[in-house]
């Protein structure tokens, strides 16, 4: 699998494979590469290894942000992207994302559909409340990225309206 | 002296009330509406709401506090640093109140406060200060004579200020008349007052003040003194004691100097006087803080004298508790500042929810934090998280100690310097001790810039936390509690916080 990880303005893409055993990996992040194995800790926190050398690490979540320490080696607070997503700071103004992680439990709109500012495009289930999740802009929805069930997190981009263009 | 409030926050408060515990005192908090779940409210025996989030109408509300403390029918106010802590008003104001001020006296912190009768102070002491002008700034051809005696460059500084807030350097005589008009509306602004005096600007000089207490009957002791040349816009990150840049021979004149303005003025409390040591190793009176500061732990792990204990029995009448004699030096300690900035922007304060906050412990490490992985800090206050102190039996020990207690700290939400810290800690020229108060900024922080850094490593551990579900989710501590879930995992009390035998029963007796 991969995984997308972006810095500031650096895209980290690491390939992760499984390994022979559980809990172990094979790994290719920019010029490093190898077999990794953890061993978890508690909570957020792993050992990793590779061959001789062992790194205490610690990881945290929070929304599409990977807060991440590995004594020794500093911290790095990666942003995580996946398939049909893009990091918030790509967003554009017609972008509709989720306020908090939760599922989808409602898709009201269909590619290709004008909507009008303001209209209720999905709802987003979290905490037992119903959050709807509406355009932006007016103008019509260039693509829908999350179907009823799906799980998002906060930030996560849900679909996209490309704007009319207003006329004053 | 049987119950003490506690006129602060963040690590300041915490640090006065693990004091005021171990000397059997009940203490009272006060925090502003954001704070009510705060660490130093959770620490108090009592806690207070003195008002809503902006300082001004809370932690700066000297009627507030004062009304707070006698609600709580406290017998004393302690100050702190920052906030109402050299404001003469507020001590006088809590003396007429009939409370004791844990710290100078109200005239003492209006004489120290104005820089330019601190000066005076410290002429009157035969200790060297300065070269500069204090005239008046409305006679613009007198202060222009002054300048070009003393020689360019020349700082304007404000006569109620300190620690160079609202300076402006001035090269050259054009410069002087716009840098005067700019220092006396800043100072106004900011102090109440468009008094300003002038100082010569010392080539690359080095921070170095000497720590002082006082029992305002005569007596002045010194403890020695911090290096605090590592900074950055006036703000100090990484102190130390001693000095690598002080000879024995220096060091005796120092100290010599500090206790004869603290003599001068019959100081009571502790306080600071701080000096700048120019590149020949001569050394030059800067101006007195008249309190406790942000780095005095460096002190008390260097001397094992807890100068805010020494605080209170100076305050009860009981003197300071020791004698010259008995403060002998052991070894070294390097204080290092975390705090939420983004150092790689401007250290630009940050904001937020602190997923996890953990800071190491060990045998000779001491942290004097603030706030715990649950707790938020805002734009309101200073973005302090803690403050992490090592020592050792020499300097190098003491700074291969901090370097590793930084390695393994870790602080997840707010961006924080501790990454700036740990790379800060390993340069050669600050294992050396070769820096000035410029050096930060003109030689470090441009290094820094061009660094190329690698952070495979870190993705490396990012996507293993993917692949294997490691990572904690920090979504969700619980807010106004601050009592975190799963990832904010808390600092096991250290030493100073878990005497429970001196607390007293019915503790907590809630929010007023």
């Amino acid at each position: 699998m991969k995984v997308v990880l972006r810095l500031g303005a650096d895209v980290h893409e690491v390939e992760i494979d499984d390994a022979a055993s559980p809990l172990e990996a094979r790994i290719t992040a920019g010029a490093l590469s190898g077999e990794f194995r953890v061993t978890p800790l508690g909570p957020g926190r792993f050992r990793m290894s590779s061959g001789a050398r062992t790194w205490l690490a610690c990881v945290d979540r929070e929304g599409a942000l990977r807060h991440v320490t590995v004594e020794g080696e500093g911290e790095a607070r990666f942003e995580r992207e996946t398939k049909g997503r893009r990091a918030a700071r790509d967003a554009h103004p017609g972008d509709l994302s989720s306020p908090m992680p939760g599922t989808v439990v409602k898709v009201l709109a269909k590619v290709g559909d004008i909507v009008a500012r303001g209209q209720n495009l999905l709802v987003v289930e979290a905490m037992k409340m119903e959050i709807q999740v509406s355009a932006p802009a007016a103008g019509w929805v260039r693509a829908i990225h999350a179907a009823e069930g799906d799980p998002c997190d906060a930030g996560q981009i849900l679909a996209e309206v490309e704007p009319a263009e207003e006329t004053t | 002296m049987k119950k003490v409030l506690v006129a602060n926050r963040g690590e300041i408060a915490c640090r006065v009330l693990a004091a005021l515990r171990e000397e059997g005192i009940r203490s009272v908090a006060v925090h502003s509406d954001v704070d009510a779940g705060a660490l130093h409210v959770r620490r108090a025996d009592e806690a207070l709401a003195i008002g809503p989030a902006p300082a001004a109408e809370s932690y700066l509300s000297i009627e507030r506090i004062v009304s707070a403390a006698r609600h709580a029918g406290a017998d004393a106010v302690h100050p702190g640093y920052g906030f109402l802590a050299e404001n003469a008003d507020f001590a006088r104001a809590v003396e007429d109140a009939g409370l004791v001020f844990i710290g100078p006296r109200p005239e003492t912190i209006r004489l120290l406060g104005d820089k330019r009768r601190a000066r005076e102070v410290a002429r009157s002491a035969k200790v060297p200060v300065v070269p500069g002008w204090e005239g008046d700034a409305s006679d613009r051809g007198g202060a222009a004579r002054a300048a070009e005696a003393m020689g360019w460059p020349v700082l304007v500084k404000a006569a109620l200020g300190g620690g160079g807030k609202g300076m402006q350097r001035v090269s050259r005589r054009e410069e002087l008349d716009a840098a005067l008009d700019a220092a006396q509306r800043v100072a106004r602004a900011s102090f109440g007052s468009a008094e300003v005096y002038l100082e010569k600007a010392i080539v690359e000089p080095r921070h170095v003040e000497v720590q002082i207490l006082g029992d305002g009957e005569g007596t002045v002791v010194h403890l020695f003194e911090r290096e605090c040349s590592l900074q950055r816009r006036h703000q100090k990150i990484i102190e130390e004691s001693p000095s690598p840049a002080l000879s024995a021979k220096a060091r005796k004149a120092l100290v010599k100097a500090a206790v004869a303005i603290g003599e001068a003025v019959g100081y009571r409390s502790a306080g600071t006087c701080e000096f700048l040591l120019d590149q020949s190793g001569d050394f030059w009176f800067l101006e007195v803080n008249a309190r406790i500061q942000v780095e005095h732990p460096v002190t008390e792990l260097v001397t094992g004298k807890d100068l805010v204990r020494a605080q209170l029995h100076v305050a009860r009448g009981e003197g300071i508790g020791f004698e010259q004699e008995d403060v002998q030096p052991r070894g070294a300690a390097v204080e290092a500042r975390v705090y939420a900035e983004d150092a790689d922007h401007g250290f630009l304060p940050q904001a937020g929810r602190l997923l996890r906050v953990e800071l190491p412990g060990g045998p000779w490490i001491r942290v004097d934090a603030g706030v715990a992985g649950g707790d938020a800090v805002t734009v309101h206050y200073d973005p302090m998280i803690a403050k992490v102190i090592a020592h050792g039996p020499d300097r190098a020990s003491a700074w291969r100690r901090l370097a590793r207690a930084l390695d393994a700290a870790v602080v997840h939400g707010p961006v924080s310097n501790l990454d700036f810290l740990r790379w800060l800690v390993r340069r050669e020229d600050v294992l050396a001790g070769e820096f000035s108060t410029e050096s930060i900024e003109t030689v470090m922080l441009p290094e820094r810039a061009k660094r190329a850094a690698s952070h495979d490593l870190l993705a490396v551990a990012a996507a293993l936390a993917e692949r294997f579900d490691l990572a904690a989710d920090g979504a969700g501590p619980s807010a106004a509690g601050g009592s975190g879930s799963g990832a904010s995992l808390r600092r096991a009390p250290g030493p100073f916080e878990s005497l429970a035998g001196w607390r007293h029963p019915g503790l907590r007796g809630g929010n007023a």
